[in-house]
């Protein structure tokens, strides 16, 4: 139950670190997209051949990489979640070997006559991709080439690519058949991906802020001599571990067979990120000085990664109003429970 | 945490659900479940019937009296016992001076001391703090002085909780004043509490409850056979104590049950119409203290699996107690809010009823989870140190 990565996540994190740590992240310039896909390290949640059907706990000891070196590949949204929906679809991959695709949450699309229309804001990878995949709120994968729509391209906070997709009438090249809770576990698969990459940017936050509290002199002595500073500190640590917990439990949880679990333990991680995730970046800013209020040093690019973790994938109020709402409702399953043993009795 | 259990672990659940269907006493869980404190006697009952199926330590090594479950293990018969409305057991003997006779004591103080603990025949108390030694308890000036086979003690502890019921008293003592560090120059005794020379006096706590005595030690002739281990290296005992303490202070299967109680009132109580737990705004605090909950639970499981049997928590302890003490202020203030009005009422008891679980006095007293067994700023100095290395 320590939730380390097994010998295959394992190597499949360290390959990732390598080719980051080669790159020169956090920073470097270098676009490490092609080793990546050299190494097959970008496939590996497509149903085969093409990848081999790795699920959310085997990827998020990569993700948490590529969180660690604020790599600005978006991977996410153009390898991981693609191959996800793929798979979980039982679908094959569609006829572009190799090829970028993106995934897309199709909340609002409008589908008549076999067409699809509607716009779909902020779609994480889609600036380089050349095949859209689209859950339709009918738990249905529809596959339509980027040709098709029209795109506005722009980079996310963080610097990862991502785009604005507007589509008239377009008629999908591919629509497969509903498969039940597919949207909302896409969406649950989606924030749990960021959060996993989220954790990374949180531990490197971390260890910068925790090194340089043992660095930075003021007054004549380390600033992590003062207590103000090291209780601080030691918020950070403390929230950061419960969210890897979260991270993982979530990535458990997609993969496994109970929704209701799944998406209480996706909630509490968004609920968690926005909350308690966010201040802890907040305060890692505050014990920099001005120092972490600049571009150029690395501190921001993490910062952006939590930011980022944070407004995608449904709000923190919107996941807390989901809690809620389990909540109610488990709970009032319990008292029935109770009430009707208490009559059989 | 059902995801992680294995099918072994699943079988468990169900042997100890079984149990509990068939030992709890009724009286005991409509305690619970009527949103009631258990008593002293509700307690001490439920202590014996699991002293007798041999449940009641089960963190103990075997050949002592333990179970030999998995820290897994652990936490599902005690989440499972919690929710099944059953009274925690008092941490004094089973959880502090238990594991820490059977590390460093005597085998004639095993043999003397651990049966009765286990089967809940004699009641310990923990007689560390005294009025100018809290936080900074290395400071402590309760004296013994050998003379022949004896100790003589004196002095006073404070904050000693439920010394009125308890036998015993496991004690912190200065046995060398002289010593370099403050903390080399401290002993642990074992004192009976009807020794002559001491003398209980009760505190009135801020919830109107008798929790905590002042306990005089005046002249009190202690055996020096009941000095643990060996003159002056108390402290290192009493921080192998202290550690299991605030694990058992983070206390998450006691958490989990409270959690479930809180929102079965939650769910009964209406505002205006609407239930509680439907209102947004309570329901969004809700869910923010289910997500730290659900945090702390995997957190705990993890942290606590990677320590072994009997081993040493160390500062680890200070990490759990920190967020487990402060969910469990939430739960209580979130069950006073909800109990609303309802919960103002300062003697909401009357003669000889127990006394409910969401009143204003539940909120009063729950304010002592971040101060005793190392108050939070401590907890806090000793991550910092011992985990950070600042
Ligand atoms: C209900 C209750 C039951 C108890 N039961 C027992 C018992 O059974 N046996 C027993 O031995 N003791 C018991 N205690 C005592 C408890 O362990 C002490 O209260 C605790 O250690 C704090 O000590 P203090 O009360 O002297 O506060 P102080 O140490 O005076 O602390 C006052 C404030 O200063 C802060 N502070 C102190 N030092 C530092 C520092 N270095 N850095 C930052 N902040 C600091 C504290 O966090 C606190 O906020 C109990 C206490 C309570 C309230």
């Amino acid at each position: 139950m320590d939730f380390a990565a097994n010998d295959e996540q394992r190597m499949i994190a360290d390959s990732l670190a390598r080719v980051f740590s080669d790159a020169g992240y956090p920073g470097g310039a270098d676009d490490t997209w092609p080793a990546l896909q050299e190494l097959g390290l970008l496939d590996a949640t497509y149903p085969e051949p093409r990848g081999f059907g790795a699920g959310m706990a085997d990827v998020v000891h990569g993700l948490v990489e590529a969180g660690r070196a604020a790599a600005p590949e978006g991977m996410i949204g153009a390898a991981v979640l693609p191959g996800l929906a793929l798979a979980r679809a039982g679908m094959a991959a569609p006829e572009v070997p190799e090829g970028v695709v993106c995934f897309a949450d199709g909340e609002g699309l409008r589908l008549a006559g076999g067409a699809l229309s509607g716009a779909l804001r902020v779609v994480p990878g889609a600036d380089v991709a050349e095949v859209l995949l689209v859950c339709l709120p009918d738990n249905r994968l529809a596959v339509v080439p980027m040709a098709d729509v029209a795109r506005d391209s722009y980079a996310l906070v963080d610097g990862r690519g991502a785009a604005d997709i507007e589509l008239v009438s377009v008629r999908p090249a591919e629509i497969g058949v509903p498969v039940p809770g597919l949207a909302e576990w896409m969406r649950d698969a989606a924030a749990t991906a960021f959060a996993a990459d989220a954790l990374g940017a949180m531990l490197a936050l971390r260890d910068m802020t925790q090194g340089y509290l043992k660095e930075r002199k003021q007054f004549g002595r380390p600033i992590g001599s003062f207590q103000a500073l090291q209780h601080a500190m030691v918020d950070i640590y403390h929230d950061t571990e419960h969210f890897l917990s979260l991270v993982h439990l979530a990535a458990q949880t997609c993969d496994g067979d109970d929704v209701a679990l799944q998406m209480r333990a996706v909630s509490s991680l968004k609920r968690f990120l926005g909350g308690r995730m966010r201040r802890a970046a907040a305060s890692a800013i505050q014990l920099h000085g001005g120092i972490g209020m600049t571009e150029e040093y690395a501190l921001g690019r993490f910062v952006k990664r939590v930011l980022v973790a944070d407004m995608l994938n449904g709000s923190a109020d919107a996941h807390g109003a989901r809690l809620a709402r389990m909540i109610a409702v488990e709970t009032r399953a319990g008292l029935d429970q109770t009430q009707t043993q208490e009559k059989v009795a | 945490m059902e995801l992680f259990y294995t099918k072994a672990d699943l079988a468990f659940r169900d042997e100890v659900r079984r149990f509990l269907a068939e030992s709890l006493p009724e009286d005991i869980s409509a305690t619970f479940f009527g949103y009631r404190r258990h008593s002293w006697e509700q307690m001490i009952r439920w202590h014996k019937i699991l002293g007798q199926k041999g449940w009641a330590a089960p963190h103990w090594p075997v050949e002592h009296g333990g179970t030999g479950w998995t820290p897994m293990q652990q936490y599902i018969f005690d989440s499972e016992a919690m929710l099944a409305g059953a009274p925690r057991l008092r941490p004094f003997g089973l959880k502090m001076i238990g594991p820490v006779l059977i590390r460093f004591g005597s085998d004639e103080q095993k043999a003397r001391f651990l049966p009765g603990i286990l089967s809940g025949e004699n009641y310990w108390c923990q007689g560390f703090s005294e009025p100018g030694a809290g936080s900074d308890l290395a400071s402590l000036k309760t004296r013994a002085v050998r003379e022949g086979d004896e100790y003589v003690v004196n002095g006073q502890k404070t904050w000693t909780t439920t010394a009125q019921h308890a036998e015993w008293m496991f004690t912190l003592v200065r046995t060398d004043p002289s010593a370099e560090r403050p903390q080399s120059g401290i002993s642990m005794l074992l004192i009976r509490l009807d020794s002559p020379g001491v003398t209980v006096r009760p505190i009135r706590t801020i919830d109107g409850d008798h929790h905590v005595n002042e306990v005089f030690l005046e002249d009190v002739r202690v055996p020096a056979d009941l000095l643990v281990g060996e003159e002056n290296r108390g402290w290192t005992y009493a921080k192998y104590l202290l550690g299991n303490e605030r694990v058992s202070i983070a206390n998450v299967g006691q958490s989990k049950a409270e959690l479930t109680l809180l929102k079965r009132l939650a769910a009964e109580r209406y505002r205006d119409g609407v239930a509680l737990i439907d209102d947004p705004v309570f329901g969004a605090k809700l869910a923010d203290l289910e997500a730290d909950f659900l945090a702390q639970e995997v957190t705990n499981l993890r942290m606590l699996s990677s320590v072994s049997p009997g081993g040493d928590v160390g500062a680890l302890s200070s990490f759990l107690k920190l967020r487990g003490s402060e969910i469990q202020q939430r739960i209580q203030e979130l069950a006073m809010e909800a109990a609303g009005a309802e919960a103002a009422p300062w003697q909401v008891l009357r003669a000889g009823e127990a006394k409910d679980s969401y009143g204003t006095h539940g909120w009063l007293f729950s304010r002592a989870f971040t101060i005793f067994g190392g108050s939070s700023e401590v907890m806090k100095n000793i991550v910092a140190k011992q985990i950070l290395g600042f």
